[in-house]
């Protein structure tokens, strides 16, 4: 930042480098959270309830279809594109899928996966539990959904 | 950047640049946030760069949309139309057909039917014929179709008292019959009127008036390529008129007929004031062209491995005086060859077997011809051979006409419209615009210099060796090729002053190996 003087204050042209104000302490901003029920992001009273970006990422990955925002087709799972709920294969299937859809993230590394766990509880339904670790801020979420009307 | 080095088009960002934009700004305002693929700020931006194209693809549009030369369709129409009105619909031919009638006479009426090959056709003129004479009428019915040949027999729908019930089509000066029906404007057609009435705004009675009024083909029907004047060519407040028209097809003749330049005068006099405008007669002028021809890697060469006639290997020697030429011909299949300038010294003789070419002009291609059998050294008296089709029987070459060697890629189908080499050069010639009528002018300004005035991309009246090689070059079919006849430049010869302007055309064309 600096200090000009136009003329009178000060020599015309002189423009003497201000002292810096004292360094802020600043706290990361948060992401919304996204609510998968209302496609929106969560919150109330005009405010948006916040989460960690990271955590944003896992949940836009998981909740959100592949292909389904067509601006950025590459955004979200492929879990709906299982064509048969094999109790035998249904478990690497869901794995796979899953470390697809966060690849991003555990290439970077910023996230660890824990454990999936892959379960038909019945015809039709696909339960997916997803336990991470967020390696920024080293905490362990437990993600888990039901994805419906499978055939 | 220096503003001469600018592009001349509005540049638009694209999709990803917009998004890459968005996420910038994004990042100024939460640098801890993360904006890499996958999350929310990511997808906003990818979403709000798609929503913006449209935008941007409208504004590239609107912006070559001020160029009426980049637009088609309901664009260039909305564009033109307040300047030149509607596009022209289609036309009918027009010309006339001679009667008979009994002793005093028929009077036929304007509107009056006939029918020639199923098309419909109508008189003109109200007025009291004698047998024998001829009665101008029009095509009721429109398009290309409706061009009939000379001789061709009609029939009166309902014939006037004293009238015979059928008639045939007369010659005209050229030898066609019924000509100048064509189909609706095409969008380049429209184009090339619209831009020209930018260049030489019409109004007032001045020479673009008259030229528009003469290519109104909307009011008096007759199917007007292009009208050039020359103003003041007798004086101030004179004005003649020479027309050029769009011809039945490539290389058909473009030379109106007098029918139709009485039509077109009548109808621009009537709208001026008097004595004003007068009409001037186009005549053609034949021009014989000689290239020489390497074919490219994606064109079948020439047929024979030593091709004959070959282009003279004395440099010294000029090709217009050892051009080997048709000295008579007898019929399609026997006809004596020579050298223009009756010099055989050092000149390879035809011999049985060699396939030659002429140039057809009557059907725009080259047809071919397989000598059998040569008597003499020179003249050489040529018969050919006519099994297998190895030689075209119908044409019968012109005499003083230039012999080429044959090459498949000289044949060309009439209404082909893929790039030709024959083609190339037809179009290029039928884009040509009449001469001068005086040799030297008052100044520098209009005064009887012919309007539009011609460049070598407005009507011109001069063969230029940059446009003719230019006409001849395709890529991959045309590896290099090279005017050598006539002699370039090569101007339209100056016609008469307020009577006759000269038009270049094309009578005879041969290629030769480089």
């Amino acid at each position: 930042m600096s200090q000009t003087f136009p003329g009178g204050a000060g020599p015309a042209g002189w423009d003497p480098v201000a002292q810096p104000s004292e360094t802020e302490q600043q706290t990361p901003t948060g992401s919304p959270v996204y609510e998968p029920r209302g496609r929106d992001f969560a919150g109330e009273n005009g405010k948006w309830d916040q989460e960690h970006w990271i955590d944003q990422h896992v949940d836009l990955a998981l909740f959100v279809e592949q292909g389904s925002v067509k601006s950025a087709p590459e955004v979200g799972h492929t879990l709906r594109q299982i064509q048969r709920l094999n109790p035998v294969t249904i478990q690497a299937d869901v794995e796979d899928r899953i470390k697809q859809a966060l690849s991003r993230l555990l290439e970077t590394p910023v996230i660890e996966i824990l454990s999936i766990d892959a379960q038909v509880p019945v015809k039709g339904q696909l339960r997916v539990a997803v336990v991470y670790r967020n390696l920024r801020t080293n905490r362990t979420t437990n993600f888990a959904r039901t994805y419906n009307a499978y055939r | 950047m220096p503003i001469d080095n600018l592009p001349g088009i509005l540049t638009t960002t694209t999709r990803d640049k917009e998004r890459d934009r968005w996420l910038r700004d994004y990042e100024f305002h939460c640098p801890t946030d993360s904006v890499a693929p996958g999350g929310q700020p990511y997808i906003q931006a990818s979403t709000v760069a798609d929503h913006m194209m449209p935008l941007y693809s409208d504004a590239a549009k609107l912006a070559l949309a001020q160029d009426p030369r980049q637009v088609s369709g309901a664009q260039l129409l909305t564009m033109l139309s307040p300047l030149i009105g509607e596009k022209l619909g289609a036309i009918g031919a027009s010309g006339a057909v001679t009667i008979g009638a009994s002793t005093g006479g028929t009077q036929i009426f304007r509107g009056d039917e006939l029918i020639i090959n199923n098309l419909r056709y109508r008189a003109t003129e109200t007025k009291l014929y004698q047998s024998g004479q001829i009665v101008p009428i029009e095509g009721i019915d429109t398009g290309p179709q409706t061009n009939q040949r000379a001789g061709t027999a009609a029939k009166w729908s309902n014939p006037r008292p004293g009238c015979v019930m059928t008639c045939t089509v007369t010659s005209q000066q050229d030898g066609s019959g019924l000509t100048g029906g064509h189909d609706a404007e095409t969008d380049d057609q429209y184009r090339t009127r619209g831009l020209q009435a930018m260049r030489n705004p019409p109004g007032g009675g001045n020479d673009a008036q008259v030229r528009a009024l003469a290519e109104d083909q909307s009011k008096h029907g007759v199917a007007v390529q292009r009208a050039f004047t020359y103003p003041a060519i007798l004086g101030t407040g004179s004005t003649a008129i020479a027309l050029v028209m769009s011809g039945d097809s490539l290389g058909a003749s473009r030379i109106p007929t007098s029918t139709q330049v009485a039509t077109v005068v009548s109808y621009v006099t009537g709208q001026l004031p008097p004595d004003a405008v007068f009409a001037a007669s186009t005549l053609s002028y034949p021009v014989d062209l000689t290239f020489r021809i390497q074919w490219g890697r994606n064109a079948p060469g020439w047929v024979d491995l030593v091709p004959w006639p070959s282009y003279p290997a004395d440099p010294d020697t000029s090709i217009l005086d050892q051009a080997i030429v048709v000295q008579l011909s007898t019929s399609s299949l026997n006809f004596v060859l020579k050298t223009k300038n009756n010099n055989y010294a050092g000149v390879a003789p035809p011999v049985a077997g060699k396939r030659i070419a002429f140039y057809d002009a009557a059907n725009a291609t080259f047809v071919r011809k397989t000598i059998n059998n040569v008597v003499g050294t020179g003249p050489w008296g040529v018969n050919c051979e006519t099994s297998n089709l190895a030689s075209d029987t119908a044409y019968t070459p012109l005499v003083g006409q230039r012999v080429s060697p044959w090459s498949d890629s000289l044949a060309r189908d009439k209404y082909s419209t893929e790039a030709h080499v024959v083609r190339n050069v037809l179009q290029y010639f039928a884009n040509l615009g009449p001469g001068e009528q005086v040799n030297t002018f008052f100044d520098q300004g209009w005064r009887q210099r012919r309007q539009p005035l011609a460049s070598p991309t407005q009507w011109p009246n001069v063969l230029t060796s940059a446009a003719l090689t230019a006409a001849a070059s395709i890529d991959d079919i045309v590896a290099d090729v090279i005017p050598i006849e006539p002699t370039l430049p090569y101007a339209t010869p100056v016609g008469w002053q307020g009577t006759v302007s000269y038009l270049l055309q094309l009578r005879s064309m041969a290629f030769l190996p480089i």
